[in-house]
């Protein structure tokens, strides 16, 4: 009786120290490829800052991820629906009842809202994405939870694509910025599946479950699949492959060259990419130059550059793409590019431009991502032509102001936006970031008219007539975009490639069955 | 008395060398080409933008009044804010500085244990198979770059016999997963430096092996490890401790590649982000560090001189 008194003291002992224990947490690690910076929305600025923002803050517009639709939709997420005024110089936004900030900040509100949006423009932020909202002429709170929206001009279509990129619609709570103060930058609220825990410097981030979190249910996100995201520092693809491999890592996004075909090897992953790549190298060329001011001379190294073959030599991350916007971008063609592979048409143009010999083209690029490969692709080219290509390679911190001063003839960089005036603002006469010089009034006019039309076919039209212009004069030469890849164990399901370098959304997230 | 009088004139001597180090450290990073404002902002460097964040970072005013607000927060122990992350310096380095510490301490233990074993083995078996062997293998490890010793390691011991972790970086309070972590990183910086201390090693100790004192215990019948150990080993110690002095510090350069290759938070790695983006206050404190870590390594190496070596007098 004794004994038996015994086992069932035993066994309910048994029973109730596994209830404490509770179920083990489920974690989930996930590789950055460089540190973090910024986390103060208004102000991230490295992938990494991206990539944790991501998860842990949730925009009023989004671009639909999951779409196979090109260009990509846009979707309210925070906004329940955003209604656009008839001459398109005002935007309502309606956002969803009873959403949670994280750490108690309370529930997200109209004032939150523009609260958010009114310290991007605030010079005391210095935010770099204020140009954004340069459009806008009052963010006012008409309910609680309604924001009005007036813009100067009839660019609303414009500043809702705008707002779907760089945090330039992230809400977060007016109460955590002002009680955290300097601390904000390093300890983002915002509404997102995950919070923000810790930063590691020069470790990672740590983020928790959200378990208020609201589940967006019109995107089917749901609670969060994870109780933890640590978001690991690895600089090294191939280092983040080593610890995928050997179960330290669970999600790797790719940057690195050669790194897709070493994880197409690797056994018990999935190697999955985004429909295609919004970081797309562009060649400009610096139009002040005697040479390649000539558009004779632009379009005969554009002859003269077989772009498909480098788009393929550089490897599976690499798409070739010549048109003036990424792929998803609104209104994006390729169907202008007429300059095919043909050396014989380049030398050709080169003797009728004064320049039967060739001429020397200072070409610049920093050693960073595979800008250095795109730049001595082109050269490789541009030699068989005739011309003498004189390479200079420029430390990555020197090389915006290494640009503008404007020593060079060719450059290549990369780019991303997705709104076709955040990438025709670099052709503008009037834009700070017009590094090639080029540009007309009647350009400008053509674009300032697509921006500030309303009417989604109207402004197809006008986007489409600016692609052509540029495409006739190049003054770049567009291509290819980097395709994002990512490794990802088969214990995990649920991640969603975003179409920018190591960028996932990990809202629908959860261990696989 | 004496060793008293000696530390205090060397400590004096340190303060200043650190004060000198670092005022030549705030004009020679501002004569590197690029603006910290052009890095922070690139593309966006709008000219309001640019006059709004010079002035927010007091990059606005005259370059001796910079100075001296950088003195006057170094006196009161503030090294003052990051441009790039906009936190506090003193912050950045006291969360990596553990990483570091732990990793040259690591690294020093094993180049030294390492070393001195194989030079005396070495020493001992003079011109024999092994001491050619033993220096061989010396030189492949002082010939390696270090991160292909890194990714050797990695390869070896992670991926394919998965005894260590890939990353070496480690969050944790456990001793047991702070050692797994370390293991690697230090042979990764400790085997090369291992090779020098084994190469220094043996060319003293054969001259010491060869001295009459050494020959005199021998003809006593003393065993070979008591005459290698205490013997020959001790007048091998002075030369050896400043080398090692000097490597210790030959190694704080080789920390950016072991924290690059194994993912590990560090001084080093710091440092590199912070000259990259001209991050003016985060660099003076790096090389404020770095500093005080030469100046404290000289100090204990002179120091230990007296007690390797009783005749050596302090002045």
């Amino acid at each position: 009786m004794k004994r038996a008194a015994l086992v069932v003291c035993a066994l309910a002992l048994l029973v109730a120290a596994s209830g404490l224990m509770g179920r083990a947490e489920s974690v989930l690690r996930v590789r950055l490829a460089n540190e973090i910076v910024n986390l103060d929305y208004a102000n991230s600025q490295s992938v990494s800052d991206i990539v944790v923002l991501y998860q842990v803050m949730e925009g009023l517009v989004e671009m639909d991820w999951t779409s196979s639709e090109m260009p990509i939709p846009i979707r309210g997420r925070l906004a329940k629906s955003y209604e656009v005024s008839q001459d398109g110089t005002q935007i309502l936004f309606t956002i969803h009842e009873g959403i949670k900030f994280h750490r108690g900040y309370g529930e997200l509100t109209a004032e939150d809202v523009a609260y958010s949006m009114k310290r991007i423009m605030d010079p005391v932020v210095k935010s770099r994405i204020a140009t954004y909202y340069a459009a806008v002429q009052s963010i006012d709170v008409v309910g609680p939870y309604q924001v009005k929206v007036t813009l100067k001009d009839s660019s609303a279509l414009t500043f809702i694509q705008a707002l779907t990129w760089n945090g330039a619609s992230y809400i977060t709570s007016k109460k955590a910025v002002e009680e955290l103060g300097a601390d904000f930058n390093r300890r983002p609220i915002g509404t997102g599946p995950y919070q923000f825990a810790s930063w590691s410097p020069g470790t990672g981030v740590y983020l928790e479950g959200f378990a208020d979190y609201w589940g967006a249910p019109e995107w089917g996100f749901g609670k969060p699949g994870y109780d933890k995201v640590e978001m690991l520092l690895i600089a090294d693809d191939m280092i983040a492959l080593d610890a995928l491999e050997t179960g330290e890592l669970d999600v790797v996004g790719l940057v690195g060259k050669g790194s897709v075909e070493r994880a197409q090897q690797m056994k018990d992953i999935t190697l999955t990419h985004a429909a295609s790549g919004s970081w797309q190298h562009l060649t400009a060329f610096n139009v002040k130059r005697p040479a390649v001011s000539d558009v004779r001379v632009r379009q005969a190294l554009a002859y003269g550059a077989n772009l498909k073959a480098i788009a393929d030599r550089l490897g599976p991350m690499e798409e070739y793409w010549p048109c003036p916007f990424n792929p998803f971008v609104f209104s994006a063609t390729t169907e202008f590019w007429h300059y095919d592979y043909n050396p014989e048409k380049a030398k050709q143009l080169l003797a009728e431009a004064g320049y039967p010999n060739g001429f020397t083209l200072k070409l610049i690029y920093p050693a960073v991502y595979l800008w250095g490969d795109v730049a001595l692709e082109l050269g490789h080219y541009w030699e068989q032509i005739g011309i003498e290509v004189d390479f200079e390679v420029i430390e990555y911190s020197l090389y915006a102001t290494v640009r503008r001063e404007g020593d060079w003839d060719a450059s290549v960089a990369s780019h991303t936006v997705f709104s076709p005036y955040l990438y025709a603002e670099l052709y503008m006469t009037t834009a700070f970031r017009n590094y090639t010089g080029y540009g007309t009034l009647e350009l400008d006019a053509l674009i300032q008219e697509a921006a500030a039309t309303p009417d989604p076919a109207q402004a197809e039209v006008l986007w489409r007539e600016f692609q052509e212009t540029v495409t006739n004069d190049l003054p770049y030469i567009w291509g290819p975009v980097q395709v994002a890849w990512f490794a990802i164990s088969n214990d995990v399901a649920g991640v969603i490639p975003v179409a920018f370098s190591t960028l996932v959304n990990l809202a629908a997230a959860h261990p696989a069955p | 008395m004496a060793l008293l009088k000696y530390t205090l004139s060397r400590a004096v001597r340190g303060v200043l060398s650190i004060f000198v180090i670092v005022t030549i450290a705030f004009f020679a990073i501002r004569l590197v080409p690029g603006d910290p404002v052009d890095v922070w902002l690139g593309d966006y460097a709008t000219p309001e933008l640019v006059a709004l964040t010079t002035a927010a970072w007091g990059l606005d005013k005259p370059l001796h009044v910079q100075y001296f607000v950088f003195l006057r927060q170094l006196a009161k122990g503030d090294l003052g804010t990051s441009l790039r992350a906009n936190a506090s310096v003193t912050y950045l380095i006291g969360e990596v500085f553990p990483y570091t510490v732990r990793l040259m301490m690591a690294g020093a233990l094993i180049s030294v244990i390492l070393g001195v074993l194989i030079g005396a083995y070495a020493a001992v078996r003079h011109n024999s198979v092994g001491d050619v062997a033993s220096m061989t293998a010396c030189m492949v490890f002082l010939s390696i770059p270090g991160f292909v010793l890194g990714y050797l390691l990695i390869f070896l011991f992670a991926v394919t016999w998965r005894i260590f972790p890939v990353i070496g970086g480690e969050k944790t309070l456990s001793v047991a997963a702070l050692w797994r972590h370390l293991t690697l990183p230090a042979l990764s910086l400790g085997l090369g430096y291992a090779g020098t201390v084994a190469r220094m090693t043996r060319s003293t100790m054969v001259e010491v092996l060869n001295s009459d004192y050494i020959r005199t215990a021998r003809s006593k019948g003393l065993r070979q490890s008591t005459i290698v150990f205490r013997h020959a080993m001790r007048n091998t110690l002075t030369s050896l401790v400043s080398m090692i002095g000097v490597q210790v510090i030959v190694m704080l350069g080789g920390l950016v590649v072991t924290e690059t290759v194994f993912s590990r938070p560090g001084l080093g790695r710091l440092y590199f982000t912070a000259v990259s983006a001209r991050d003016y206050p985060l660099m003076q404190g790096s090389i404020l560090v770095i500093a005080v870590c030469v100046v404290v390594v000289t100090f204990l190496v002179d120091l230990s001189y007296g007690i390797i070596d009783p005749r050596i007098q302090y002045t």
